[in-house]
């Protein structure tokens, strides 16, 4: 486990590097002209408008992370994910997902308490105990079938449940689009996560390697693809969806 | 009630097909409302039903080894198409995308999954509209001329096929070959068709114009009008608007899931009104239109929304264009792009001759006169203006049918739908 933190600290440090040194304002030549159809009025704007977001002081970077995202989608995680699907049988690719979903609402519950959501904490603490034990380790999912479906929570989602903004926009390393906010909940939520995996008592290699099948699992879950409808604006359509859809699952 | 709704629906339905060809009778579409068929499609019991599994196959080919793809467009090298193949010979149709559309979005998906079952092979042409065709497959950079488009867009389909049946080898064999499009990809057939009268590479024995436009000028002034109505502004509030009552209907939801199933009957449940609806028709369209605006920009170096002389870096920001971009629409392409541009080509060429170039009575004559060419659209299909609808009626004839529900092009996947189309090609077998 120690290599792992090491890796992350790594890439945190990395990360900060990038964060500062980068820009994304257009590097002019000298006889480039200003564009001929005016830029509207930001002023009057919602700036968590359709088109026009005012919380990405970090594009810069934000960008180059997006554009690494991208590659690795293209060159490692997807063809991973493939190889995946092709060697492993359907059941177990469910049984798979099962267990890390199991596994996650360990994090629903503790932030459903965080939100005083008396009703969803319990409904959750019966799905895990339920499917932990007659779900075999969670590999089935009875609780869904007896009507009691999963929700989920994250840290990001605690604190906005108590008033905290999310922040400027920040793409995560592989992991995409998040905010100061939902990126600092990420964090607590991976610690919490990473306590009950120690609990279970694995070897190095066999967190690692659990590690590696949790994030293929997770890449398979999102049907995203990157550059799919061939927009330029992607990025922008993006961030605007991301904070739309994070204020609806902190609504609910 | 169910029995008189039916009843009502055939009474529309023969005033709508009087002279149609295939009998629409067992026509059952639920929306009578065209904003709601064309933004909500056809539901699942409603749908024909396609298989899931074809076979299918993505092909990328440098149309122009020469010229270097700019950075900012990193993901367009090279331009990209579907082929589906019937392992035996088969007729092969050629399909051809509406405004903005790719060759693998949904409508042009479900067309190949149809074909595909009736034993046709499919190739899937992009929109000359869309970025991938602009940055890589087309020669001019300046769509939306429709005698133009269909000479590259006749080129594609000859590189194309060449280049899939030197992928395929024996999967692919073809006898004949058919031609359809949707929306603008049914303009865009029209004069594909009658392009392949002088080429006659494929001399195509069927083309299928599904919800063509009649006039591009008049079509593109009611989607834009959506927008324009209301403005920029308004825009963005209906749209927070939506996205507030979509929340809404996700708190008190008894099972969330991340389905597309889920998000239907959750912007369903928002109660969206035909107002708002059109304002999200016009907002897609204004959508494709900056995407277009943008690609064209790069290309020629224009200067309209990027910095003229300025090389894009894939890392930089180009938010500012896409504001830009949106706060015009097709009608401010085609005064400033388009109409200096082919005026500066042919300087007798009056912005008036334009308009009535870009329009399927450029070719009432032939359309009139050519036995292998149908048409299909909906009474009610929001791109047609006053006399259009009766102008395709003449035009076609018993060649042409019309459903009275449906919106722009919200019916095709539906059962009857699917049916009346393959019959349409199957008559000439």
């Amino acid at each position: 486990m120690k290599q792992l933190y090491f890796v992350r600290n790594l890439m945190l440090a990395a990360g900060v590097a990038l964060l500062t040194a980068c820009s994304a304002t257009p590097d002019l030549e000298a006889d480039a002209e200003e564009p001929r159809i005016p830029l509207p009025d930001t002023s009057e704007m919602d700036p968590r408008g359709i088109g026009y977001v005012d919380n990405d002081p970090l594009e810069g970077f934000n960008r180059r992370m997006y554009y690494f995202n991208a590659k690795a989608d293209e060159y490692v995680l997807l063809p991973v994910v493939r190889g995946y699907e092709y060697v492993t049988p359907e059941v177990m690719q469910t049984g798979v997902n099962n267990f890390f979903t199991n596994l996650g609402e360990i994090n629903t519950f503790m932030n459903s308490v965080l939100q005083l959501k008396g009703e969803r904490a319990i409904t959750t603490a019966f799905r895990f105990v339920t499917n932990s034990t007659i779900g075999i380790l969670g590999l089935f999912d009875p609780a869904t079938a007896m009507g009691v479906y999963r929700e989920k929570e994250d840290f990001g989602q605690t604190l906005g449940y108590w008033g905290v903004g999310d922040g400027p926009y920040i793409v995560l390393p592989l992991l995409g689009p998040s905010s100061a906010r939902d990126g600092f909940g990420l964090l607590v939520d991976s610690l919490v996560y990473n306590e009950v995996v120690d609990e279970m008592g694995l070897k190095t290699n066999e967190e690692l390697a659990m590690m590696i099948i949790r994030s293929i699992n997770a890449r398979k879950q999102i049907p995203f693809r990157y550059y799919a409808t061939g927009s330029a604006f992607e990025y922008e359509l993006i961030r605007f969806l991301y904070f739309r859809a994070r204020d609806i699952q902190i609504q609910r | 009630m169910k029995r008189i709704m039916r009843l009502g629906a055939l009474l529309l339905g023969m005033v709508g097909v009087a002279q149609a060809a295939p009998t629409t009778d067992d026509y059952q579409f639920p929306f009578s409302d065209p904003f709601k068929a064309t933004v909500f499609g056809t539901p699942a019991d409603f749908k024909a039903d396609l298989p899931d599994d074809i076979h299918r196959r993505e092909f990328t080919i440098d149309l122009y080894p020469g010229r270097e793809t700019p950075e900012v467009f990193w993901y367009h090298e090279g331009f990209q198409y579907s082929v589906v193949y019937q392992k035996k010979p088969a007729p092969l149709v050629f399909s051809i995308a509406g405004t903005g559309g790719k060759y693998n979005g949904g409508k042009m998906i479900a067309l190949e999954k149809a074909f595909f079952k009736a034993g046709y092979n499919v190739i899937s042409i992009t929109s000359p509209t869309h970025p991938n065709f602009i940055v890589s497959a087309s020669n001019k950079q300046m769509p939306g001329y429709l005698e133009k488009d269909a000479e590259e867009i006749y080129t594609v389909m000859e590189k194309t096929l060449a280049h899939a049946q030197d992928k395929l080898g024996d999967k692919l064999q073809v006898t004949d070959f058919y031609l359809t499009g949707y929306s603008l990809g049914g303009a865009h057939s029209a004069f594909v068709s009658k392009l392949d009268e002088e080429k006659k590479v494929f001399n195509f024995k069927k083309v299928l114009l599904v919800n063509p436009p009649v006039s591009l000028y008049n079509s593109v002034v009611i989607l834009d009008g959506y927008v324009e109505s209301v403005g920029g502004e308004g825009i963005r509030n209906t749209v927070n608007g939506i996205f507030d009552r979509v929340g809404d209907s996700v708190s008190h939801a008894t099972r969330v899931e991340l389905t597309p199933e889920f998000l239907y009957k959750m912007f369903v449940a928002a109660n969206v009104s035909d107002q708002e609806l059109s304002q999200l028709i016009g907002l897609a369209f204004r959508l494709s239109s900056t995407d277009m605006i943008f690609a064209i920009d790069v290309m020629q170096n224009i200067g309209a929304l990027t910095y003229k002389n300025h090389t894009i870096s894939k890392h930089e920001s180009i938010s500012h264009s896409f504001l830009r971009g949106a706060s015009i629409g097709f009608l401010t392409y085609f005064e400033r792009g388009m109409v200096p541009f082919y005026q500066g080509r042919n300087p007798d060429l009056s912005r008036a001759d334009m308009i009535n170039r870009l329009s399927l009575k450029e070719l009432e004559d032939y359309l009139k006169s050519s036995d292998k060419i149908g048409m299909v659209t909906n009474a009610d299909d929001i791109i047609l203006a006053g006399p259009d609808l009766t102008f395709l009626k003449q035009t076609f004839g018993d060649r042409g049918w019309i459903y009275p529900h449906g919106g722009h092009c919200g019916n095709m996947d539906e059962k009857v739908w699917v049916e009346d189309m393959l019959a349409f090609f199957a008559s000439s077998k």
